[in-house]
């Protein structure tokens, strides 16, 4: 029988029970991962940054509080990773071409399936986090903005332009992927580009988080 | 897997519809132990350290306790006569050291817990 994750929790801190943390790292792994993609574009960095997560999950495991999901908790952790991921390398990646950074954008590298890859593509990275949040993690509107560290009502409205921006692409679908980026067509270099960097620069995506 | 809709939509809509079959297939992928096997060999790494490091503070504090009976005594008898003799009562002159061992031992361990912390 499927043991719910607050029975896993509770023996991974009280036992420091390393299966039921296993089991844990389990079910949530390829969650983590979606979301680390989506983050980063780059399969081997996200799986560095998971491993990261699950090490602070163990690490802080005590001060889950149960209030909501753990999930969500988890997603905030690995958003955190992440941001000090970004923090630490951005002088390096100010100073690497931009064609050649891997830091932001969406995963270029077939993972996820390929159906998924095709109705993102029209997105910005935050916006395809934003439904990675929402459809894979299940969160509320009120639990993606905790997550990220923006108001409920921006979550709602940009899940609101996401999917228009979908349903556009399934309605003409010669459109490219251009349309993710507001005002006139970029050239195919900026596109190339800044669809990658769109919500990396100048700040770090979402602004800042507690956790 | 069960999947959650946004806030308040409880309509079908096509492009939900879509996107949830599309992360349900991209969460069924197949699962990669990599992560799993990575996370476990850390954490039993950082346990190994963990009990290296207490026993290298129970081990230093057990040398000054041991330290305690020999002449070595004198020298730190010297070095903390101000401190230890705040905390001397008028007893034999061989247990004037105790005091003297026992708050070397507390910084010892204080500065070992410090070190511990600092490392994890």
């Amino acid at each position: 029988m499927k043991e719910s994750d607050d029975v896993l929790i509770s023996r991974t801190v009280r036992l420091e029970d390393k299966a039921a943390f296993a089991a844990l790292v389990r079910r949530y792994e390829q969650k983590v991962l979606l979301l680390l993609r989506r983050l980063t574009g780059d399969r081997a960095l996200a799986e560095d940054l998971a491993q990261e997560t699950f090490l602070r999950a163990w690490q802080k495991l005590d001060t889950f509080r149960g209030s909501g999901a753990f999930g969500g908790w988890l997603a905030s952790l690995a958003y955190n990773v992440f941001r000090a991921h970004w923090r630490k390398h951005r002088r390096q990646r100010d100073e690497v071409p931009i064609e050649e950074a891997e830091i932001g954008g969406p995963a270029r590298d077939g993972t996820g399936s390929a159906d998924l890859e095709r109705l993102l593509a029209v997105l910005n990275t935050e916006d395809q986090v934003i439904l990675t949040l929402t459809y894979a993690y299940g969160l509320s509107n009120t639990e993606v903005a905790d997550v990220l560290g923006m108001p409920t009502g921006t979550v709602k409205a940009r899940i609101h332009r996401a999917k228009a921006r979908i349903r556009e692409r399934i309605d003409s679908p010669g459109a490219t992927s251009s349309t993710a980026n507001s005002g006139p067509a970029p050239s195919a270099r900026e596109t190339r580009t800044t669809r990658r960097f769109e919500p990396m620069h100048p700040a770090p995506p979402f602004g800042t988080l507690s956790c | 897997m069960t999947m959650s809709q946004p806030d308040g939509n409880a309509t079908t809509d096509p492009v939900d519809e879509l996107l949830t079959a599309a992360f349900e297939r991209a969460l069924a992928g197949p699962e990669t132990t990599s992560v799993l096997e990575a996370v476990l060999s850390r954490i039993e790494q950082q346990q190994r350290r963990r009990t290296l490091i207490i026993g290298l503070i129970g081990g230093a504090a057990a040398v000054l306790a041991a330290l305690g009976a020999l002449p070595l005594i004198g020298i730190v008898e010297s070095t903390f006569e101000g401190l230890a003799g705040a905390f001397v009562l008028p007893t034999p002159e061989t247990a004037s050291g105790l005091p003297a061992f026992v708050l070397l031992t507390a910084v010892v361990m204080t500065a070992g817990w410090l070190l511990f912390e600092e490392a994890f």
